[in-house]
């Protein structure tokens, strides 16, 4: 870390304990002397890809697990019955074939399980009159959705359930009903991730690069926005009938004495097929969220000799993945086509393919290749479309299927993000003035920019012209985390000065639905302080240069995690 | 090298996670596996138990990843890697309330086992006396180049409150420890990888 760094450390803690200053050179050179007994942490690469085989052999606890440790009248029901076989066969049939009629109304997903004589009457029973035929869009009055104001500013806070958990929110927070609880402190937190580059060196170096700031600023296109309203989309998630029928159809089984008959309103939540055979495939279906997930069936996916290496790290390194074990961005890609042909997933609603090259930022900029971690996973994106356009996420990542490519394998082996086509479409008037969005956009779009201290060291990141599109977010309401699809702007980043390792957002989105905008752009509350010569503070509301102040910030994790 | 988190890909994993999508946590553990290690790492400075403690902390958090429910998913791995290392040491050091190597010495003799000098002594004596979340605080400013605010959010804190915690640390240390005897580095961590 370099004095400078060092010296703006210290001014911040000034600005609390304006005394400290009379012992800066003492300070200075105590936090120097820190810094150089800053050991190596000697991180073994091998040692990562090693922990990594191991817990990814682990399966997550279920909700039935978390839940039965808190309940233990249940627990002692379920654990003193060994649950008849039969039922998790019937389970499983029943789940896939509801699934193939809820998600995809493709009676070609029917091929993940063996076809059953009396499936279409299953089917039937299961799906409930009604559910097959929905429109893929059904058009609701304007405004339906209520008031989006809120989503330019905070999100919906965490609750104290984990499908609670919502992203959203201009400036990048995640707040909600709670919002005074986390706002401005994930705001700040999200504004400095998205702005600001610190590090540009190896981990393995102790002295800090210069520390920039950044200004956005727009060199596109002259923009001509003429559409004063457009359609917000929310999914449609899941089927209550179906979650019943699916209870309701098991309601009758005998798990060696137990009955379900003294429950009553039971509905299905999720279920977990795995194929049985080697290199086998683990699906999963929420039929809450409704979405179904595959993953590797980790018993049936060993690599002995790997296995074998015990604790022999140079042997673990042999098997890591090394830069010429990652296929090229178009190999990838067909495997991940294969994959969804070979299992008939409806690509009907997703655009074209491209590869999530997220860690070779990274890579490029280490200066020890031959150690940097790669993952053992790459991922295949098919992003979401909807009227024609490609969903992005807040951050302008591509929202989508995703396929995962297992590198030491070299197949395809699992996929998220698939969800049937169905959302309800309202509409919401939208901002048109050019100067008023690039202007959003200059200051870092929802997820905000930071602004360093110091003017002189700010870099200029251009913005090119951006394009319209759906950002995908989150919103928690009534107990239920909300997937909409908002119209937005994206601003590609065209050009970072030469030399600047520059770790921020690679795109900056501006939501165009003015009630949001509007938020976004007020950023109430928002206080940033400046400091000034001598260590007094003034205050400036957002936008302003300076250092953001004191927050609220989230509880601890609970001790449970222990 | 500082992490900056892109806290809503780490939120989408996360919740693709719970759902049961192995490879979306895959993608969290490649992202935070070195940073957790060098935080484990600093607190125990030894590298096999920094390795058993990181292995713990990841397989909870993919074992729990169904309870994840607060904003952040850095600030709730870091809840269970404090948590981890605070067990590691009391399950290792018997009942003793240690928190981390630093907080080690009073019952464990280790005067008896290094050869200690008076200054070094004196450092350790020093340093002792901040809490768990002072030294924490330390390493993540001076030695993981953790922003302020990123620190308030892993500890659980407003950012005010860590730069006074911070303040008040440098200042208990600059008055126990004589500017001519500020040699930190080398005696602090022999001493702890010595009981380690």
């Amino acid at each position: 870390m370099q004095e400078a760094e060092l010296k703006k450390i210290l001014q911040e803690l000034y600005a609390l304990e304006p005394d400290l200053k009379l012992y800066e050179r003492e300070l200075l050179v105590l936090v120097s002397r820190m810094q150089n007994a800053k050991p190596d942490t000697k991180f073994d690469a091998a040692f990562a890809t090693r922990l990594k085989a191991e817990f990814m052999q682990i399966s997550p606890e279920t909700e039935t697990e978390i839940e039965s440790k808190e309940s233990k009248n249940l627990n002692s029901i379920f654990n003193s019955n060994n649950m008849n076989k039969k039922f998790y066969l019937a389970l499983g049939s029943l789940a896939v074939i509801s699934v193939a009629v809820v998600f995809f109304v493709k009676p070609q997903i029917s091929h993940l399980i063996n076809p059953q004589k009396d499936a279409q009457e299953i089917n039937n029973k299961v799906a409930g009159a009604g559910d097959e035929n929905q429109e893929a869009v059904r058009v609701l009055s304007a405004g339906a959705f209520g008031d989006l104001a809120s989503l330019g500013t905070a999100v919906n806070s965490p609750s104290e359930k984990t499908s609670a958990m919502a992203l959203s929110g201009g400036g990048g927070t995640f707040a909600g009903a709670e919002m005074s609880r986390v706002s401005l402190a994930t705001m700040d937190t999200a504004q400095a991730n998205s702005g600001i580059a610190v590090s540009a060196i190896a981990p393995d170096m102790k002295i800090m690069p210069p520390f920039y700031g950044f200004q956005y600023v727009y060199k596109g296109d002259t923009l001509n926005l003429t559409d004063e309203s457009g359609q917000v989309y929310r999914r449609i998630k899941g089927s209550p009938t179906i979650a019943k029928n699916m209870a309701g159809l098991i309601g009758g089984f005998d798990f060696d004495g137990f009955s379900l008959s003294a429950f009553s309103d039971l509905k299905a939540s999720n279920i977990t097929l795995t194929e049985d055979k080697n290199l086998g495939l683990m699906i999963y279906f929420d039929f809450n969220e409704g979405t179904i997930n595959i993953n590797e069936n980790w018993e049936k996916w060993t690599t002995p000799e790997r296995d074998a290496c015990g604790g022999d790290s140079a042997c673990w390194d042999r098997y890591r993945i090394k830069i010429g074990d990652v296929p090229a961005d178009s190999d990838l890609i067909s495997l991940a086509d294969k994959f969804l042909a070979v299992h008939t997933v409806n690509l009907e609603h997703y655009g074209a393919a491209l590869v999530d090259n997220y860690w070779r930022d990274d890579y490029t900029r280490t200066t020890d290749q031959a150690n940097f971690y790669i993952p053992e996973y790459a991922t295949v994106i098919y992003p979401l479309l909807v009227d024609g356009k490609a969903v992005r996420d807040q951050s302008g990542n591509y929202a989508g299927l995703r396929v995962s490519i297992n590198l030491n394998k070299k197949v395809a082996s699992g996929l998220s993000g698939l969800v049937p086509y169905r959302y309800e479409s309202s509409k919401y008037d939208l901002e048109t003035s050019s100067d008023k969005l690039i202007k959003l956009a200059e200051n870092g779009g929802w997820n905000g920019n930071y602004y360093y201290q110091s003017p002189e060291n700010t870099q200029t990141i251009e913005l090119g012209t951006p394009e319209i599109s759906y950002t995908q977010i989150y919103r928690y309401v009534d107990n239920r985390n909300e997937e909409l699809l908002v119209p937005a702007l994206i601003f590609p980043i065209v050009k970072i000065p030469e030399g600047v390792n520059y770790y921020g957002q690679k795109y900056v989105v501006v939501p165009l639905v003015k009630e949001m905008m509007n938020e976004l752009g007020n950023q109430p509350g928002i206080m940033y302080k400046t400091i000034q010569a001598g260590g007094a503070v003034s205050g400036s509301v957002g936008g302003s240069q300076g250092m953001m102040e004191s927050v609220p910030a989230i509880a601890p994790a609970p001790d449970l995690m222990r | 090298m500082a992490i900056i988190q892109d806290k809503m890909k780490d939120l989408n994993l996360a919740l693709q996670a719970q759902s049961g999508d192995q490879s979306a946590f895959g993608i969290l553990y490649d992202a935070y596996v070195k940073h957790i290690y060098d935080f484990v790492y600093y607190k125990t400075l030894n590298k096999e138990v920094a390795e058993d403690i990181t292995s713990i902390i990841f397989i909870k958090a993919w074992k729990n990843i169904r309870q994840f429910n607060t904003e952040s998913f850095m600030a709730w791995l870091y809840s269970i890697s404090r948590n981890a290392i605070i067990d590691y040491y009391r399950s290792n050091k018997g009942n003793i309330n240690i928190e981390d190597c630093w907080d080690l010495a009073d019952k464990s003799n280790f005067l008896e086992k290094i050869d200690v000098d008076l200054k070094i002594e004196k450092i350790k004596e020093a340093m002792k006396s901040l809490s768990l979340v002072e030294r924490d605080i330390i390493i993540m400013r001076f030695w993981l180049d953790i922003p302020f605010k990123d620190i308030a959010e892993r500890l659980g804190k407003n950012e005010g409150a860590v730069k006074m915690a911070l303040s008040r640390s440098l200042k208990n240390l600059k008055n126990k420890i004589p500017l001519a005897l500020i040699i930190l580095a080398p005696g602090i961590i022999n001493i702890c990888k010595k009981l380690n």
